[in-house]
Order: structure tokens, then C-alpha cells, then sequence
């Protein structure tokens, strides 16, 4: 019989790596090059040349580690063509970053900068009363969670198991998700208070414009933050995990969870980067303000 | 707005303190308002926190903030706790006075043109006058 859950398992770590190895240099390509001087056009093409270059020996490692590892069927060079995808950080930090700082300059400035201006200027609201997330939200996420905790948990007392391991797996299954509520909900709360602290440098002349964008950004984060990690995570864990204990697709639920785990993490992305977006365009249009001061 | 020049001769604490007492004489900033947590106001304008930490406290001192926990920090009242004899205030006012009246003479303002100023300080802090203009 056919392991659908197997098949696709395998096919999703054979993309997998080369997804990740790629990533850096396509993004880096599809990054819009602002400078205008010659000279620092030369340096962005260097970067991205040095990116290229990079990235082709990675792939080259991957692909060669991969058909060595199928000839020579050594499960040491197996795990070593599956680990190839963390050359993804050597790829992105080390080389895809400066590469986009020299491509588009608001890239330089980190959130944390507040520009070349002697002048500062800062508003005088205290954003952390400005959280768009209540009390009422995280209430009813809690809520959800619990229920599923309750769903996983009353497996236990009114359902019942065929031998030891399969009781085994549903005291594991619990415990992970108890933990991971635990950590969800300590962690979350503390990380959107933070990012409510993310630093909103303004132009010397405190533009209308500029903290609307800055006000529409921090809502849109702290939101996303909220449903994706706040509420779509331990939700979908607690679903998926539920699936697991109450019915015997145990491949099947393995299969849902992979994909709705990757949905996730294709959304994190993607959030993750748009957002590092709009915070360079409003980096941009700070420093088009300064120097319209200057 | 809080704003700050790094190339000013006065120290950054100064100028923060002078920028949050000229909020609080405008009423832009009234007796219940919050100010931003010092870690928002220093990460905001790129200055040490300790910087921002010590302006808050000498206004504290000085009777125009409050600081506790949870409630964060908010202005206690539009008046200074009086600090000294009110001859000696007097003095400390008059001296502020005389040198930003000497820098006006100095940067080649005429007598028309510093009243002119000092009227648009006035104004600002305390509205516009039913006699201005009226007086010589």
C-alpha cells in the first residue's frame, strides 16, 4: 500500500532545501537598487554577484551530498544533504543583508536608528496604551486553546486505548501542547508589548504623515503578531494534535499537520518580510523628510 | 513633540528637561497626561537611557512629574514646587531673562523685533493679550 504521508514527507524535505538556499538570492533580486551613484551601484553588484557565487556552491554541496548519500545509501551523508537548508543563515546574514543594505539604503537603517538629522524629534504617547490586542482578545484565545486542551486531555478518561504506547503518545501529545500553551501565552503578550516599543524616530518637524505610517505599521504588526502567533498557532496545534489522539490516521494527521504547519510558516514569511517592507519604505520616507528639513 | 538638537553647546539632559517644562507651560501637556516610558523616549530619539531617566527624575524633584509603577510617569501639576527664597526665583527668572535678551541685542534684533518675539513667546504660553499691540 501507497504512504501517501511518506511520499509526500519526502517530497517536501527534497524541496525543502533548495527553497531555502535559493531564498536569499531571489529576494535579493527582486529588491528594487535606490542608490544612484556609480560607485555604490558597483559595490551592490558585487555583493549580489558575491550572493550568486555563494549560493551555487551550496546548491552544488547539496546536490552532490544528496546523489552520494543515494549511491552509497550512508545515512551520515543522508542527514548531511538534509541539513544543507541551514546554510541558509551563512547565505542570508552573511551575504543577502549587505547585499540589500547596498542595493536600497533605508535598509541601513535599523529600527533602532533614528537617522543622520542632529536633530531628533519624538512623540510624547506612551504606545504601549496604544496596544490595538485587549485583554478580550487574549481571553478568547485562551479559551479555544483550553477547549482543545480539554479535547485532547478527555481522551484520556472517556475514551479508551488499545495497548500502553498508543496511552503513551496521548500523555506526550498532551504534555506538548500544555507546555507549548504555557509558553504561547507567557511569551506572546510580553513580545507584542515589545514591539510596541519597537523605536518611531520622526523627522525634526514631527510629520503628520510620517506617524500615521508608523500608526498604521504598529497596528498591523501587533495584529498579525496576535492572530498568527497568538491565536492561529496553539489553535491549529491544538486541532491537529486533537486529530491525532481521536482518530487512527495517525500518517494522515501527520499530513495535515505538516501542511498547516508550512501554511503557518509560509505566512510568517511573508508577514515577515512585508512588514520589513513598509518598515524600510517608512525609513525612506524619513530620511526624504530630513534631508527636505536640511 | 519632544525635539533635541545633538549639535546644540547645552547637554542633551537640559534640553530635554527645557523641551517637557515648555510642554507643560503650553498646556500641551496637562496635570493626569503620561509621558512615554523612558526606554520609548530614549530608543526614540537615539539617546541614553540613563539620559532620559535623569530628566524625569529632576522634574520629579522639581514637583511638575510623578513617577510610580504601572501608572508609568504623568505630569503632577502646570506649577513648579518653589525651591529657594521667591527673591532668589525672582533672580534665576531675571538672569534667564537678561541673557536671552543680551543674545536677541547681540544677534542684531532690534528693540521692535525682540518685543515682537517676546510677544509670540507670550502668546504661546499664555495666550494672545487683549493689549498687545496697544502698548508702545
Amino acid at each position: 500500500m501507497i504512504d501517501v504521508g511518506m511520499i509526500l514527507g519526502r517530497l517536501l524535505s527534497l524541496v525543502f532545501t533548495p527553497l531555502m538556499l535559493l531564498f536569499p538570492i531571489v529576494f535579493v533580486l527582486l529588491t528594487r537598487t535606490r542608490v544612484t551613484e556609480e560607485a555604490r551601484r558597483a559595490e551592490a553588484r558585487a555583493r549580489g554577484m558575491a550572493l550568486v557565487i555563494a549560493t551555487l556552491v551550496a546548491l552544488a554541496a547539496w546536490i552532490g551530498l544528496l546523489l552520494i548519500s543515494i549511491k552509497l545509501t550512508t545515512p551520515v551523508l543522508s542527514i548531511a544533504a538534509r541539513m544543507c537548508w541551514l546554510l541558509f543563515f551563512p547565505l542570508w546574514f552573511g551575504l543577502a543583508v549587505p547585499a540589500l543594505r547596498s542595493k536600497n539604503p533605508a535598509w541601513v537603517l535599523a529600527p533602532a536608528d533614528p537617522g543622520v538629522s542632529p536633530v531628533r524629534t519624538a512623540s510624547i504617547v506612551n504606545r504601549e496604551r496604544r496596544n490595538p490586542i485587549r485583554t478580550g482578545h487574549w481571553v478568547a484565545s485562551a479559551t479555544a486553546s483550553a477547549i482543545l486542551l480539554g479535547v485532547i486531555a478527555s481522551r484520556g478518561v472517556i475514551g479508551t486505548f488499545d495497548d500502553a504506547a498508543e496511552r503513551t503518545r496521548w500523555l506526550i501529545t498532551l504534555a506538548v501542547y500544555g507546555v507549548a500553551l504555557i509558553t504561547v501565552y507567557a511569551i506572546q503578550p510580553m513580545a507584542l508589548r515589545l514591539a510596541l516599543r519597537e523605536p518611531e524616530p520622526l523627522d525634526a518637524r514631527g510629520s503628520e504623515d510620517l506617524q500615521r505610517l508608523y500608526d498604521e505599521f504598529r497596528d498591523t504588526k501587533i495584529r498579525g503578531m496576535f492572530w498568527m502567533l497568538g491565536t492561529a498557532l496553539p489553535v491549529l496545534l491544538g486541532a491537529s494534535m486533537s486529530l491525532t489522539v481521536w482518530t487512527k490516521m495517525t500518517h494522515g494527521a501527520g499530513v495535515i499537520g505538516a501542511i498547516v504547519g508550512t501554511g503557518l510558516g509560509i505566512w510568517g514569511s511573508w508577514f515577515g518580510i512585508s512588514m520589513s517592507i513598509r518598515r524600510a519604505r517608512i525609513s525612506e520616507e524619513k530620511t526624504r523628510l530630513d534631508a527636505g528639513t536640511a | 513633540m519632544i525635539s533635541i538638537s545633538l549639535a546644540s553647546d547645552v547637554p542633551i539632559h537640559d534640553q530635554l528637561v527645557a523641551e517637557i517644562r515648555r510642554l507643560i507651560a503650553a498646556g500641551t501637556i496637562a496635570a493626569g497626561d503620561e509621558l512615554p516610558p523612558v526606554r520609548q523616549l530614549a530608543a526614540d530619539l537615539g539617546i541614553n537611557l540613563n539620559t532620559v531617566a535623569r530628566a524625569y527624575r529632576d522634574l520629579t524633584d522639581a514637583g511638575l512629574l510623578s513617577s510610580s509603577r504601572g501608572r508609568g510617569t504623568v505630569v503632577m501639576s502646570g506649577t513648579e514646587r518653589p525651591t529657594g527664597e521667591p527673591a532668589q526665583v525672582r533672580r534665576r527668572i531675571e538672569s534667564s531673562i537678561s541673557s536671552a535678551l543680551s543674545d536677541a541685542k547681540l544677534a542684531g534684533l532690534s528693540r521692535d523685533q525682540t518685543r515682537d518675539l517676546i510677544n509670540t513667546m507670550m502668546a504661546r504660553l499664555w495666550g494672545p493679550s487683549c493689549e498687545e499691540g496697544a502698548s508702545p
